[in-house]
């Protein structure tokens, strides 16, 4: 086996890979979500979250930094879900049709977008106190509904319940806020 | 499948992956040909995006649910994100480059310097420090809080009452915050160089420690807090823009910690890296009720003291692979 010594990163690379990774960085939260209008369940976007940062490191020499990385980028965020979803095509999961349907929907919801940053605290302290401790368990530490159920005593069934309702919630107070604003 | 259907409640159903297939390709034929349902998906989804979100403010209205760390122990934080980042380029290097085997050579050696923020100690203020975001380097600026002697003659800061700090009508109070800009131009021009060589992470700390107070009892869920935002560009934007200006930020480093009345002073501290772009940071000490809600709520005998940022520099591990 031959066996080389390189020094890594060297000047170059390193401008290269810096660059790249502060514009993935900042890319990353707008993808990341954009990924999970299509396939929602976290671990899966995340993994295209990654094969999508793969490819665009290979086709990072390609980029012009005249347009918008994100822009860029999204249109490679799109290919490996759709590569994603074919891999797994026997989940549930929604049509292709659908997700078109969604993505050229996307461009208009910046107002919504722009609310849900802005009110989502102020919505999340509005939830009950059980409410509040799920939805912090489920999406900021992390856990499984599995694991909540046992932390809480409650079925699986339950627990998924309340976390839906919590959505439900958040989204309509969400909108009172933004009915609020205009009037 | 009929109009007799639940959409939003299929539509939740969808983003926890709990839809059959014969669902989801109603959902879908839904999305295709229905404006409102679609409508509803996008915002849900949306939703459910943003509350995985750790670069977003929710930690400030969710209450703890697990042990807190012991008191009088050190703490860093690094957000998901940027280990998120961090994991897939490794992974990259590691991947593009058909690499067997990486490893770094020695222990790197790191240096600490600490970084001039205006009073950090507040030995040199008294009274109420000025309401509303700061708009300008070098000043304790927020939501009220006061300047208080202890019997040696201490100062500290004492964090009076909860608001929102862009006074918006409506808007959240959940917390006692207190700002400073700190400007980092001379710390990146006395750094040049060392960037290419370097790795520089900016740590924030502060002691904070609690008082037994009356309304203690009203307050269970009470916690601290120290946050940095790095930036490029002017403070201005961010002082207009606050608090959606602090996704734009180019690193975020924050740290949560709960004291009990009369434990003992407790430093808490957080870290992010910095870009040789960034030209200042906001740094952010509060007290949390963690209640929500829109109305100031008054804290009890919450004080922080000793707020230091120090630039850590650290040289960037040089690593050998074999093919």
């Amino acid at each position: 086996m031959e066996v080389t010594f390189s020094s890594m990163p060297t000047t170059d690379n390193n401008d290269g890979h810096e660059r790249f990774t502060r514009l993935l960085l900042e890319s990353e939260p707008v993808m990341l979500r954009s990924i999970l209008v299509s396939v929602p369940h976290r671990t899966d976007a995340r993994e295209i979250l990654q094969e999508t940062a793969v490819a665009l490191w290979r086709q990072f020499e390609n980029y012009d930094p005249a347009r918008p990385f994100l822009n860029w980028a999204m249109g490679f965020a799109r290919i490996e879900t759709r590569r994603f979803l074919s891999r797994e095509s026997q989940r549930a999961q929604l049509s292709e049709k659908a997700m078109e349907a969604l993505e050229q929907e996307m461009q208009g919801t910046s107002e919504f977008d722009s609310a849900l940053e802005r009110h989502l605290a102020t919505c999340l302290g509005k939830l009950s106190e059980k409410a509040q401790r799920q939805v912090r368990g489920y999406y900021l530490e992390g856990h499984t509904p599995e694991t909540l159920s046992q932390r809480e005593g409650r079925t699986v069934e339950a627990i998924y319940k309340t976390i839906q309702r919590a959505r439900r919630e958040l989204q309509a107070c969400i909108e009172r806020q933004m009915k609020s604003e205009l009037a | 499948m009929t109009d007799a259907i639940d959409w939003q409640a299929l539509i939740q159903k969808h983003l926890d992956g709990q839809t059959s297939g014969e669902e989801a390709d109603a959902l879908s034929e839904q999305i295709v040909n229905n404006d409102a349902v679609r409508s509803d998906y996008l915002k849900a989804a949306r939703l459910h995006g943003a509350l995985g979100d750790e670069t977003l403010e929710l930690e400030e209205t969710i209450p703890f649910t697990q042990a807190e760390p012991k008191k009088d122990r050190r703490l860093q934080s690094v957000t998901w994100p940027r280990q998120l980042a961090a994991a897939i380029f490794t992974g990259l290097f590691v991947g593009l480059t058909g690499i067997g085997l990486v490893w770094a050579m020695n222990s790197p050696r790191s240096d600490a310097s600490f970084v001039p923020i205006a009073n950090g100690d507040f030995q040199s203020l008294s009274g109420p420090v000025e309401s509303g975001f700061p708009n300008r380097f070098g000043y304790w600026s927020g939501n009220p809080a006061e300047i208080v002697e202890e019997s040696d003659g201490n100062q500290s800061l004492r964090f009076m009452k909860t608001g929102n700090v862009m006074g918006t009508p409506g808007g959240g109070a959940a917390n006692c915050s207190v700002f400073q800009l700190v400007d980092l131009t001379s710390l990146q021009q006395q750094l040049g160089a060392a960037h290419s060589e370097s790795q520089i992470t900016l740590d924030l700390s502060a002691q904070f420690y609690r008082e037994a107070a009356p309304s203690d009892a009203d307050l269970p869920n009470l916690d601290v807090a120290v946050r940095i935002y790095l930036f490029q560009g002017e403070p201005e934007f961010v002082s207009n823009k606050w608090p959606d200006a602090g996704r734009e930020a180019d690193a975020v480093g924050k740290k949560h910690f709960r004291l009990a009345p009369g434990d003992d002073a407790s430093i808490i501290s957080t870290s992010c890296l910095m870009n040789p772009d960034v030209t200042f940071a906001l740094i952010a000490v509060s007290a949390n009720s963690r209640a929500g809600g829109t109305t100031p709520i008054p804290l009890g005998g919450y004080f922080v003291d000793d707020v230091q940022l120090t630039a850590i520099k650290q040289p960037i591990l040089p690593v050998r692979f074999v093919k």
